[in-house]
């Protein structure tokens, strides 16, 4: 059998070529030649990921660049009329900000809206604060008003009783407070 | 990045800021100080305490015949704010916790007597327009008297 070259073994592993019989050692470079293109593929794969962000990357630093360069020549270029010149670059400088902070804004306006409506969500679920948010407070009438009532009530310093006073003018809740050291009481 | 979180965080900040309540609840407190003592001769009830007069004239108020306004202050209360009203004898807070339903307020009363130390420490609901009376003995009968509505 003729030995087969290495050029031979490459086209057959590329298709290129029909060998009818190869031995071991054909065979196993066949093999390597074939992990060999693996190998370069997954590689070339990789590089042409990196692309877009090597990209972005040099697109910002030209951008930083013409921020940098552009103040000292707009300086340049009008030395004599500044005053003149103040209002219209103003606007123009705020229109090229906006331009190039478009993608800043966009950000900030749906992140501040997202919070804005959990805000809204969140408020929304508490009655007694939507009524006093809404700021609707109505004084009843005498007759529909009830006694106050007492959550929580502590007289350190003695014994504290409470008295219900009623007339015409409404409920009038009263906290006697008798000091500890008194015998007698109201 | 950096210029970019920190228009973020301005737009947010000023977003959040807008979206409190711009009418947010406040309530009018009236507080009466009032020293209760007796006289041979008592003298007619000062006009300022003429809101008390009916309450005063019932028991156990009505044990003395002479009520003397030391103090009356009207305050606007915002909501979960402590705040120290001016009293002559010991000392007085008030804090507007919340407002129940459409007509009744949640106040925290702190009160100390003379000698710093305090006397009532209380949360009540009370109606708009109703009154609270704490009254002790401190030298005088002493009695303080609140009243609060939603601010208009």
């Amino acid at each position: 059998m003729k030995p087969l070259h290495d050029i031979e073994l490459m086209q057959h592993a590329d298709g290129e070529l029909a060998l009818d019989e190869l031995d071991e050692l054909a065979l196993a470079k066949i093999e390597a030649l074939g992990h060999l293109r693996e190998v370069v593929r997954g590689s070339a794969e990789l590089a042409a990921d990196e692309v877009p962000d090597a990209k972005f990357a040099r697109m910002w630093g030209e951008i930083d660049k013409v921020l940098d360069n552009t103040r000292p020549v707009a300086v340049r270029a009008e030395p004599h009329a500044p005053e003149a010149a103040e209002p219209r670059g103003f606007w123009r400088r705020l229109g090229g900000w906006l331009d190039r902070h478009r993608g800043h804004l966009i950000t900030g306006v749906v992140s501040a809206g997202a919070v804005a409506a959990v805000a809204l969500i969140v408020r929304g679920g508490n009655d007694a604060q939507v009524a006093s948010s809404g700021h609707t407070f109505d004084v009843q009438p005498v007759s529909l008003r009830s006694p106050v009532e007492i959550e929580s009530m502590d007289t350190p310093e003695g014994t504290g009783t409470v008295l219900n006073l009623e007339d015409e003018d409404g409920h009038t809740t009263v906290i006697w407070v008798t000091p500890a050291d008194t015998v007698e009481g109201i | 990045m950096r210029a970019r979180w920190l228009v973020a965080a301005v737009v947010l900040t000023s977003s959040v800021a807008s979206a409190q309540p711009k009418d947010a609840p406040t309530v009018d407190c009236e507080l009466f100080e009032v020293s209760l003592t007796t006289t041979k001769a008592p003298p007619p009830l000062d006009p300022a305490l003429k809101p008390l007069e009916k309450k005063l004239a019932k028991p156990p108020f009505s044990t003395w015949n002479t009520a003397t306004l030391l103090s009356h202050t009207t305050k606007t209360l915002a909501k979960l704010k402590n705040e120290a009203f001016p009293v002559k004898v010991g000392k007085a807070a008030v804090m507007f916790e919340n407002q129940t339903g459409k007509s009744q307020l949640q106040l925290t009363i702190q009160v100390d007597n003379s000698k710093g130390k305090r006397v009532l420490g209380t949360k009540i609901v009370i109606e708009g327009s109703d009154y609270f009376m704490t009254s002790r003995d401190d030298g005088t009968q002493h009695v303080l008297a609140l009243t609060c509505k939603a601010s208009k």
